[in-house]
């Protein structure tokens, strides 16, 4: 029979990188609090007969966010063999407050003292036997970056599994709400289980409502139960949550005292907080977050990416469309399956591949940043300057997420517990460039712009721009309206990347790329090669007298006061909702481009038939803007979980593009042409 | 001949393509593995096996 090993603990304290390590998974860790949304599974490395569940980060064990709510039904109803709290050992004190709560469940804990490497670099001593026996808990010191101690945490889970029964109890609390929660027990021994005994009883005394409407007491019960708790309130004039609380940090506090020793002297700053007095300056903050994403685009899209262009154009371009094209035609290859493959799927898939070493490479700064930590501080800029405008910072939590894809980011919506706050953060979250757009705005930016790093990384500022203005006007409506729910953060502290970590967050996000380029994107190439071939009445057309040239002709005027009326751009933005990267490859395909390196003539060329510097830039924005892909959609239907929701978003998505793209074109015409 | 194996072989990898992405996304009841280009992050409730 399989064990199950869970892990529990504060958000950002490793335990996604621990069980990355302990599983061999590649799950997504990311260096703000937050990322795992829901549990995840896998099986021991080692040994297959281990289950080890990945439990979202939470600070307690209270039912206020959904992150609580997952883990405590899962504790309390799943009930594994044992619970590794991985605890942050640079927040020793804090951390040790989910710890009290675990054990109450029952569930045998052993704690790992995570991140116990950082703790020595400071200077600091923890003593870990004397935890141990502070906490009643085996203690092991580990480092799941440096895979320090995960072999004597793997043994130790297994011995304490083996040896079965239930951790010793602690009193945490004074003396009086001991004996407030033993009253308690004696009333309610019959109802639930042995194990839950301590925990039902903590959370009675709470007034926990959903453990008073999960246990079945009687009206007399509960009002024994209500004097028990009035009774000690009165004494300590406090409410019975914030009597828990306190008994709990004086109780932490007495262990941290005890076990912790050269612990820094309040108001001494350490190198990350000397770091964040620059970096999150109410002054230097927003510059320095600007100057810092031109730097990425730079780097990543106008000199080191188109390094390697190159090499992708010979591959697409002279091997596979040529070569190939001419080698099927010599061995008697019917010319309009030549086209299909050549033509359609090669030019197309060529054409969103083109753009995989600048993608690469951007993603490569992307997870950097992330890794060192700065995303998180982009989050905590992002708040302050979100309350002034009436959102909640929480709602910039998945739009740095969507920076790589709208689906996930979309999901991510749903540690936003405020309803009207969570369906606002949805319509708005696919307003930051995700992964796809990026190809688009590169082929742009490389035939008008081919000098200038502002045009690509200006997407990103627009994106924020356009989700503050649209929050502004959002939460005027009567929808919308009301207080933004408060935002906690804790601010990870600023460490050397680890480069294999950044490699693969890289790779995992071009793989993914490329897969789709494979997939996706090769069966749009071949529809769309067949609708700009044949006509209606399904023979070989000219191109101007095909399919998809009709379809683009009925709805490109509704472009023209865009600036893009043609019917080949029309097209493009219709099969950009299949996936944004067919946006490229309609191009590829329409216009016979194959591959496309920036500032190449033939690319400015053909792309100078649809559009002008204006038009070109109008266009960016209306794909930044218009309703997302099909994915992306279809998220938004799940999440928000109503048809006319959806709807709404869309509508409202694609009508700020129009706005925006209209006024881009018709301003930036009278100044520019 | 040559017209029949390459059009076997382009209708057989597009059609495994469709296939795989109607089935998947029939299973799992979201377009999560129809591939979202650069997603980060797992799909919903993703199960990790070794064998």
């Amino acid at each position: 029979m399989a064990h199950t090993i869970a892990l529990a603990g504060n958000p950002n304290s490793g335990k996604t990188s621990l069980f990355n390590e302990l599983t061999g998974s590649t799950q997504y860790v990311g260096n703000w609090p937050g990322v795992t949304v829901e549990k995840k599974e896998g099986h021991l490395k080692q040994d297959r007969h281990y289950v080890v569940i990945d439990l979202p980060g939470i600070y307690s064990l209270s039912p206020y966010t959904l992150e609580e709510v997952i883990t405590r039904d899962y504790l309390v109803d799943g009930r594994p063999d044992v619970v590794i709290n991985v605890v942050d050992a640079t927040n020793l004190e804090r951390n040790l407050y989910l710890t009290t709560q675990l054990l109450e469940t029952g569930i045998p804990v052993i704690i790992a003292l995570n991140m116990i490497d950082i703790v020595e670099k400071r200077g600091e001593v923890i003593d870990a036997p004397a935890l141990s026996l502070a906490t009643g808990c085996p203690v092991v010191e580990t480092s799941a970056v440096t895979k320090r101690g995960l072999k004597e945490l793997i043994n130790v889970t297994k011995n304490r599994i083996e040896k079965g029964g239930s951790p010793t109890i602690l009193a945490t609390f004074s003396q009086s709400t001991e004996k407030a929660i033993s009253a308690i027990h004696a009333e309610i021994a019959d109802t639930v289980p042995p194990e839950l005994l301590r925990w039902y009883s903590v959370k009675l005394f709470e007034r926990d409502e959903q453990v008073q409407q999960r246990v079945a007491l009687s009206e007399t019960q509960l009002e024994h139960i209500e004097n028990i708790v009035k009774a000690v309130e009165e004494e300590h004039d406090d409410s019975a949550e914030g009597i828990i609380t306190n008994d709990r940090y004086e109780y932490l506090s007495s262990i941290a005292n005890r076990v912790h020793t050269n612990r820094r002297a309040l108001g001494t700053l350490t190198t990350s907080d000397k770091i964040d007095r620059i970096v999150t300056n109410r002054f230097l903050a927003l510059p320095l977050f600007f100057l810092i994403m031109w730097g990425v685009y730079y780097i990543s899209i106008q000199s080191v990416g188109e390094f390697f262009i190159d090499s992708i154009e010979l591959l697409f371009g002279d091997i596979a469309s040529d070569t190939l094209g001419v080698w099927l035609l010599n061995v008697g290859t019917h010319p309009w399956l030549v086209g299909l493959l050549v033509d359609g799927i090669i030019a197309g898939v060529g054409a969103v591949l083109t753009f995989v070493p600048q993608m690469m490479i951007l993603f490569f700064f992307l997870s950097f940043m992330e890794d060192v930590g700065y995303m998180a501080r982009v989050a905590f800029i992002m708040d302050r300057i979100f309350r002034k405008f009436g959102l909640s910072g929480k709602s910039f939590i998945p739009m740095l997420i969507g920076t790589g894809c709208s689906v996930p980011a979309i999901m991510a919506t749903r540690t936003i517990e405020n309803q009207r706050d969570r369906r606002m953060t949805i319509m708005l979250t696919p307003f930051i460039p995700c992964g796809a757009k990026l190809p688009v705005f590169a082929l742009l930016v490389g035939a008008f712009f081919p000098n200038s790093a502002w045009m690509a990384s200006s997407m990103y500022l627009i994106g924020i721009g356009a989700v503050i203005v649209s929050g502004i006007f959002l939460k005027k409506t009567k929808a919308f309206a009301g207080d933004p729910a408060p935002f906690v953060m804790e601010l990870p502290p600023y460490h050397m990347p680890r480069f294999k970590s950044v490699l693969l967050h890289m790779w995992e996000r071009g793989r993914e790329f490329i897969k789709k380029a494979g997939t996706i994107i090769a069966v749009a190439s071949a529809a769309i090669w067949v609708l700009q071939s044949t006509s209606w009445s399904l023979q070989f057309v000219e191109t101007q007298h095909s399919i998809l040239a009709s379809i683009g002709r009925f709805i490109a005027p509704v472009f023209k006061p865009l600036g893009f009326g043609q019917w080949e751009a029309a097209v493009a933005t219709i099969t950009g909702l299949l996936a944004k990267e067919t946006i490229v490859a309609t191009f590829g395909i329409v216009l016979g481009l194959g591959t496309v390196a920036e500032g190449d003539p033939s690319l400015v060329a053909s792309v100078s038939q649809f559009f002008n510097p204006v038009s070109a830039y109008a266009f960016m924005i209306f794909t930044l803007f218009a309703a997302p892909c099909v994915a992306a959609i279809g998220a938004t239907r799940r999440e928000m979980n109503s048809v006319g929701w959806t709807a709404t978003a869309i509508l409202f998505q694609t009508g700020v593009a129009y706005f925006a793209a209209m006024v881009v074109y018709q301003v930036g015409s009278l100044l520019f042409l | 001949m040559a017209s029949i194996i390459v059009a076997l072989l382009i209708f057989g990898f597009l059609g495994r393509i469709v296939f795989k992405m109607v089935k998947s996304t029939k299973e799992s009841g979201s377009f999560c593995s129809a591939g979202c280009g650069s997603c980060p992050l797992a799909c919903e409730e993703k199960t990790f096996n070794h064998s």
